[in-house]
């Protein structure tokens, strides 16, 4: 019955004591939020990146592809001082495929037939071509090397990144 | 008897509060974990693509100088020769590998003259497996990331066969 009554008795909070619990409890939390925001910029990032990624591996991979297969009509340029900022090949099957820039788009022109290659998620803030050895005869076969700048559109913890690949045509040519 | 004990048992213990904040803790930590590794394995998949690139470009390169030979009338391997080497976008012959960082330069090209340094080191070794027939290509990326080594590996096989 003692300690009944002796319960009792601290019935209720004293102000001093709520003070202190709402100050923890506000440190706390502050501290929880800013994990949070952390956490949820590192998904948005992390998002980003696929993005970028799945695009432009998807990009890349096929522009590669026809490259290697077709015939470079592009005339060489005197890189690094002078790039192109589209290319014009010849492609055994589709014809001739031209790759050029509309704003921070990728526009792959077929015949005459344009359609963009990228999702509206990812933007190309640059885009070079660079042809070498396309001069026949000049005892050297065609290859071309592209730079591309790509950036995430959402522009929360955006990323960009650069590429450069070089590919080798494979028709030859003196 | 009980309904004493329930009054009694009224808010909660000193040792309750500790374990239910232990229980909390270990599950934010995992929550943060796999938040913390998939920013990691982001920036993985991210220099993995350049360096898949840059990978492409040293194989091409080198399938771009065997092809030269044809053009050139030259010896096979006389311009493909075995050993050790680096390449860069304009290469016309096989440079020595001094293993050095790529450089990326003001208009964005990798190379080895000019620039600042990026992550990436590429490495070329040719081997003859088939002599007067057959040249193994073994292109190497790699690069340091978050202090972890990472490496990307490329095998191609050129032949004296157009």
């Amino acid at each position: 019955m003692k300690k009944i009554k002796q319960i009792f008795k601290h019935n209720g909070f004293t102000l001093i004591e709520s003070v202190v619990t709402i100050f923890i409890f506000s440190i706390l939390i502050s501290v929880v939020m800013g994990i949070f925001v952390s956490a949820l910029n590192l998904q948005r990032r992390s998002f980003n990146i696929q993005q970028i990624e799945e695009n432009a591996n998807f990009i890349l991979e096929s522009m590669a592809k026809e490259i290697r297969v077709g015939t470079i009509n592009s005339p060489n340029t005197n890189c690094p001082l002078a790039v192109s900022s589209s290319l014009d090949i010849t492609h055994p099957v589709n014809g001739s495929v031209v790759y050029s820039l509309s704003g921070n788009d990728l526009l792959r022109t077929v015949n005459g037939l344009q359609t963009t290659v990228n999702s509206n998620t990812i933007q190309f803030t640059s885009l070079k071509f660079c042809v070498f050895g396309n001069i026949n005869p000049d005892q050297k076969q065609p290859r071309v090397t592209i730079l591309a700048t790509i950036r995430s559109t959402n522009a929360k913890q955006q990323v960009s990144i650069d590429i450069e690949t070089t590919i080798s045509q494979r028709s030859l040519q003196e | 008897m009980l309904p004493t004990r329930k009054k009694l048992k009224n808010g909660f213990s000193i040792v309750e509060a500790i374990v239910a904040i232990f229980i909390l803790s270990i599950a934010l930590s995992a929550t943060m974990r796999t938040l913390v590794q998939n920013s990691n394995d982001a920036n993985l998949v991210n220099n993995s693509f350049i360096a898949s690139g840059l990978a492409q470009e040293g194989m091409e390169v080198v399938r771009n100088l065997r092809d030269n030979e044809w053009s050139l009338n030259a010896a096979w391997g006389s311009i493909v020769l075995d050993g050790t080497w680096s390449v860069q976008w304009d290469s016309m012959s096989l440079e020595t590998n001094s293993n050095v960082f790529l450089k990326k330069d003001n208009n964005g090209f990798y190379n080895y003259s000019s620039g600042t340094d990026t992550l990436f080191k590429r490495r070329i070794v040719i081997s003859s497996p088939g002599p007067g027939i057959e040249k193994k290509i073994v292109t190497t990326v790699s690069w340091i990331e978050r202090g972890n080594p990472k490496i990307l590996v490329v095998e191609e096989h050129l032949y004296n066969w157009r």
